[in-house]
């Protein structure tokens, strides 16, 4: 039994490494740049991006070539339902789209919206907000989608 | 009975991989497709991740991103610490044998040229070749290290 007991423990340790290697840090660790680069056929790596209110994460897009204008689209529509409109970012406004853009080729999120601390503690079984967002670089678009956490 | 350990390790990856296959069912995986690799620097200089891997057949480079975009950062290889199998050879296009190959950018983002090609003739007569590049990045006037690992 201890066997069996100590291969489940050892499944679950595994798994938990697992998940915080894909979505990034999850322990408090200080304010981190999460870095998307996207092709020129817009395609972003990683797919998605897990930042933390807590650490005052943010994310930075970066084209494959300096000077292509980048534009990074949070549809409203898309929005997590819980948000009530909020978008992730500051700067935006409740129930609009947020639009990020540079002709530089990187473009640099502003904070996490301080108001999504609200909806977290509002709603304490909530661990994660999803928002889908539009990477694009000169003329074609994809998707990404970044995690905000506690 | 007591159960052995074949048992043991083959339940643990059953489950492994259900619990994977239900991650990536709710939400797309990851896939890294891109050829351009982003190291973050922090206030304190700080490169993230320390080591990047380029690969020269895949013809990947690398951008170097300071954490705000007012920021000048200046990454340099010193010459010093060529790894002893390139043959001085600097570690992107466009510098010289046996000089430092230093890179500026006034504010935001620094992407490298591409991998030097002279370094193509060490890896085809050695495909397991690993060149380790440590180079310093500076932001603010505090220098740390990193490295760039560049294989075949």
């Amino acid at each position: 039994m201890k066997r069996y007991t100590a291969g489940l423990l050892a499944a679950v340790s595994l798994l938990g490494f697992a998940s915080c290697n894909r979505r990034g840090a999850s322990t408090s660790t200080g304010p981190t740049l999460y870095p998307f680069t996207v092709d020129r056929f817009s395609q972003a790596s990683p797919l998605e991006r897990t930042l933390h209110i807590a650490n005052q994460d943010k994310a930075v897009w970066v084209a494959y070539e300096a000077k292509h204008t980048l534009t990074i689209t949070f549809n409203s529509k898309l929005y997590p339902a819980i948000a009530k409109g909020e978008p992730p970012f500051e700067g935006g406004a409740n129930g609009a789209d947020q639009v990020l853009s540079d002709t530089s080729g990187t473009v640099y999120s502003p904070a996490i919206n301080h108001k999504l601390k609200d909806v977290f503690a509002a709603n304490p079984g909530v661990t994660e907000l999803d928002y889908t967002f539009d990477q694009k670089v000169d003329t074609l678009t994809k998707d990404g989608r970044i995690i905000i956490m506690k | 009975m007591v159960p052995r350990p074949s048992r043991i390790a083959a339940g643990s990856l059953t489950l492994l991989a259900v619990v994977a296959l239900a991650r990536c069912a709710s939400r797309p995986c990851p896939v890294i497709t891109d050829t351009l690799k982003a190291v973050t620097i922090n206030k304190n200089s700080q490169a993230s991740p320390a080591d990047t891997y380029l690969y020269y057949s895949t013809g990947d480079t690398v951008a170097w991103v300071p954490y705000a975009s007012t920021h000048a950062l200046t990454i340099t290889f010193s010459k010093l610490k060529f790894p002893g199998g390139a043959n001085n050879e600097p570690p992107f296009a466009g510098g010289t044998n046996g000089q430092d190959q230093v890179f500026q950018s006034g504010s935001g983002t620094l992407y490298s040229p591409a991998i030097n090609p002279a370094l193509k003739a060490l890896f085809d007569k050695d495909p397991s070749l690993q060149l380790i590049y440590p180079y310093d990045q500076q932001i603010g006037g505090v220098s740390q290290d990193g490295r760039i690992i560049i294989m075949k």
